[in-house]
């Protein structure tokens, strides 16, 4: 069931309505509904998908529990715990990449194995509520926070539909409480919500499926592609994959928010970065401040010599890049990010952009402009290598992106359309800019106009909406991570 | 809550209210490249051409229907040579569920002796979403159009009916914009498009696949045949060449002749004209003028055909 069908709308209308309609005196009650919707959602794609996430919540709720009726065994069972999650990430995300490599490596050495191959399913959004598990144990042990002794409450924090799949991934310490409170219905609250899931799906069905046309093509058939086509298709790369994923996490606020929750912000406008360390600190930022916190601080973060925190920077990317998918492709973007991050951390500036630009301005000045520029393209190019299926298909890309072709016209079989896709793409960056000091683009905008006005402003939105959207139900990139 | 709830349904009501001029205003301001979920494309291809003059065409020998490969396939220049008063009704994307409204539009006026029918497989696997655009745009809006977008069911069709409709009442009926066919194309009276001769270089290595026939358009094409049936017009099902690339990706050819033969007369020319690829099409789909030269002589050749058609 994805956020941009009609299944979805008319899921989330029933689960709205019972919400409210069991009142806020019955917090046990919206939980409860709240959990059943949640795995209903999740069984949609398949039912033993359930079985997994049931049982990752009750070994997470129970090891949590043991940690602080244990105080002999705590380490025991935080072992427990987390070797069972990353046992059972492993087992389905990476079990056969590892026999593949482990093939690979023997056959250099004469060996020839013979390994046995699973095709298994990879359980969707599998390797987000793992983190989520892992944040509530973790924070449990280190005394962070106190393990809730409610299955339904731990249960609705793993398995919160809107987050469930693609994120953000949460912290105990910002959901949990958010369950055990009583919701009142805000208005301001849950008008802000729709607003959200409306850029949300002006980002995904506008902007990002409607990339996703050309950037198919390039990709697939970049051996035969000028230069200049393939610099197009990585530049609509670049805005597929923000617009589907933050499309994404805007879908998944907006309906939180209607639900009465606030989640953990995720993107803040990446793209207006001033250098790879600011990006880092806008893009993704749940999963981002996920490795601070449980990885690269334990390993010692940058309060060691020079070196280690060199070696943490890239310990934290490669485990990043490889956390998105069993393939050497995702280890070479993480490398890369972190070749980016390394004269930042040797020159001591990777904290000299900290602030939204141009704040207050309405035009950046032109140091601002180039660094924006210069952090873009290094970005653009990192994504040829999360985009290709193989790392010799992102090499063989590359050399034909850096070819003389690539002084040429780019040449696509529906001209308008690619136009269209561009003009669309320089009409959300307007947006996007004008509105990078808010939460989401149009969270302020005419929201102090008169209602007649408000509505038209939202009514043409939906109009482009109708009038652009891609048809293909382009499931979200994020889902198979 | 309940001024939420109040506030969405109005909103609703609001925004639903304010699509169509919105839709109106974008159809009339914005030009028609643009690509969008409008496809009101009026005079952009030969159809507005063609059905000018099918509202003035009368008993003609042979009225040939069905796709682009009708109307880049059929010559009727050739057809009148041999003789023969021959109106090709073909137009783009041109699917049974369009055929099917054309025929219902004009059968009684035009009044064939005898139907071409061009069936080219994909199009009964198709939706039918840019056929129908194409006669939105190009033709005047009825009741059938309105049937026809219910059978779609696609936010294309509607918004494209809709302004259709809108276009229809508010332009008189013989206000035809500029047509613009592309500098290659040329319309012959008769409704025959001729291209500059080209040669088609990139041969795409098509998969090998079943065509599986869309309900609505199998459905529509039995009603073709039972319309024509209901006349007394005659009619032949064709299937014009295409490359062989394209023609040897069908998997399940021998089930899509079996099918066709039992709805009637039933020639496969892909399998009666030798053709070469490179050479006779100018894409990897359309003949080029050459081999459309060579089918359309062969189809001559074949007497049965047009004795049948024309006795």
């Amino acid at each position: 069931m994805l956020f941009n069908s009609l299944q979805f709308a008319g899921f989330f209308m029933l689960v709205f309505t019972c919400y409210w309609l069991a009142g806020t005196k019955r917090l046990a009650l919206q939980n409860t509904l709240l959990v059943v919707a949640s795995y209903y959602f999740y069984c949609c794609w398949d039912w033993r998908f359930g079985i997994l996430l049931g049982f990752s919540t009750l070994l997470d709720f129970y090891a949590a529990r043991a940690i602080t009726a244990s105080v002999k065994h705590k380490k025991k069972w935080l072992y427990v715990a987390v070797t069972i999650n990353l046992g059972l990430l492993c087992f389905f995300k990476y079990y056969n990449f590892f026999i593949d490599s482990a093939a690979v490596l023997l056959q250099n050495f004469g060996l020839n194995p013979n390994f046995h191959f699973l095709s298994l399913v990879l359980p969707v959004g599998i390797s987000f509520y793992t983190f989520h598990g892992l944040s509530y144990v973790i924070d449990v042990y280190k005394n962070r926070i106190a393990p809730t002794k409610n299955i339904i409450d731990y249960s609705l924090f793993v398995s919160f539909f809107p987050l469930l799949v693609a994120g953000p991934i949460e912290r105990a310490t910002h959901l949990l409480p958010q369950i055990q409170t009583p919701r009142v219905f805000n208005y301001s609250l849950a008008v802000n919500g729709l607003r959200q899931i409306l850029w949300g799906l002006i980002k995904k069905l506008v902007i990002a499926d409607n990339c996703a046309y050309f950037v198919n093509q390039v990709f697939t058939q970049y051996e035969t592609q000028s230069g200049s086509n393939l610099s197009f298709g990585v530049f609509l790369f670049t805005f597929q994959i923000y617009g589907d994923f933050s499309g994404y996490t805007d879908i998944a606020t907006g309906v939180a928010k209607l639900l009465g929750f606030n989640l953990l912000k995720n993107f803040n406008y990446p793209y207006f970065s001033r250098d790879i360390a600011e990006f880092w600190r806008r893009w993704h930022i749940s999963l981002t401040s996920w490795f601070k916190d449980y990885l690269y601080i334990p390993l010692g973060g940058s309060r060691g010599s020079r070196i280690k925190t060199i070696r943490n920077t890239f310990i934290i990317f490669l485990v990043s890049g490889f956390w998105h998918g069993a393939n050497y492709t995702f280890i070479a973007w993480g490398l890369l990010h972190a070749l980016y991050f390394l004269p930042l951390l040797l020159g001591g500036t990777n904290r000299k952009n900290t602030t939204i630009v141009a704040a207050g301005r309405l035009i950046p000045s032109l140091r601002e402009a180039l660094s924006i520029m210069a952090t873009f393209s290094l970005v653009m190019f990192g994504w040829i290598f999360f985009r290709s299926n193989t790392l010799s298909a992102a090499f063989g890309f590359c050399r034909r992106l850096f070819s003389l072709s690539l002084f040429s016209r780019p040449q696509f079989d529906n001209k308008p359309y690619a136009l269209t896709v561009f003009l669309l793409i320089v009409a959300f960056i307007i947006a996007e800019w004008l509105g990078r000091e808010n939460d989401f683009a149009i969270e302020k905008t005419a929201v102090t106009w008169p209602r007649p006005l408000r509505w038209l402003f939202y009514g043409i939105l939906v109009f482009i909406l109708v009038l652009f959207m891609s048809f293909s139900e382009v499931p979200f990139i994020y889902f198979q991570f | 809550m309940k001024k939420f709830i109040r506030a969405v349904i109005l909103f609703t009501l609001f925004a639903a209210c304010l699509y169509l001029p919105l839709l109106f205003l974008w159809g009339d301001a914005v030009p028609y490249w643009v690509y969008t979920n409008l496809k009101y494309k009026r005079g952009h291809d030969s159809t507005l051409f063609m059905l000018n003059e099918a509202r003035h065409i009368e008993n003609p020998d042979v009225l040939i229907l069905g796709s682009s490969h009708a109307y880049r396939g059929f010559d009727v220049r050739i057809f009148n040579k041999a003789g023969y008063k021959v109106f090709n009704m073909g137009s783009s994307s041109q699917t049974p569920l369009q055929t099917y409204v054309l025929l219902q539009r004009y059968l009684k006026t035009i009044r064939p002796k005898c139907v071409v029918y061009e069936v080219y497989p994909e199009t009964f696997e198709n939706k039918g979403i840019e056929g129908a655009a194409n006669l939105m745009s190009n033709d005047r809006n009825d009741s059938l159009s309105y049937d026809m977008a219910i059978k779609i069911n696609n936010l294309i069709t509607y918004n494209t009916l809709a302004y259709g409709y809108y276009y229809d009442f508010t332009r008189s009926e013989n206000a035809n914009p500029e047509i613009n066919l592309p500098a290659v194309d040329v319309y012959v009276p008769g409704g025959y498009v001729e291209k500059t001769v080209t040669y088609f270089k990139n041969l795409p290595s098509n998969e090998k696949a079943d065509v599986i026939f869309n309900e609505n358009q199998r459905d529509a094409f039995e009603k073709c045949i039972a319309l024509l049936k209901k006349n007394h017009i005659k009619y032949i099902l064709v299937f014009a060449p295409v490359p062989k690339s394209k023609y040897n990706s069908y998997k399940n050819k021998s089930e899509i002749a079996l099918y066709f033969k039992q709805q009637g007369l039933y020639y496969d020319y892909n399998t009666k004209v030798s053709l070469n690829d490179s050479l006779h099409f100018f894409d990897d789909n359309h003949l080029n003028q050459r081999g459309v030269e060579l089918f359309n002589y062969q189809l001559l050749k074949n007497k049965a055909i047009f004795s049948h058609a024309i006795k």
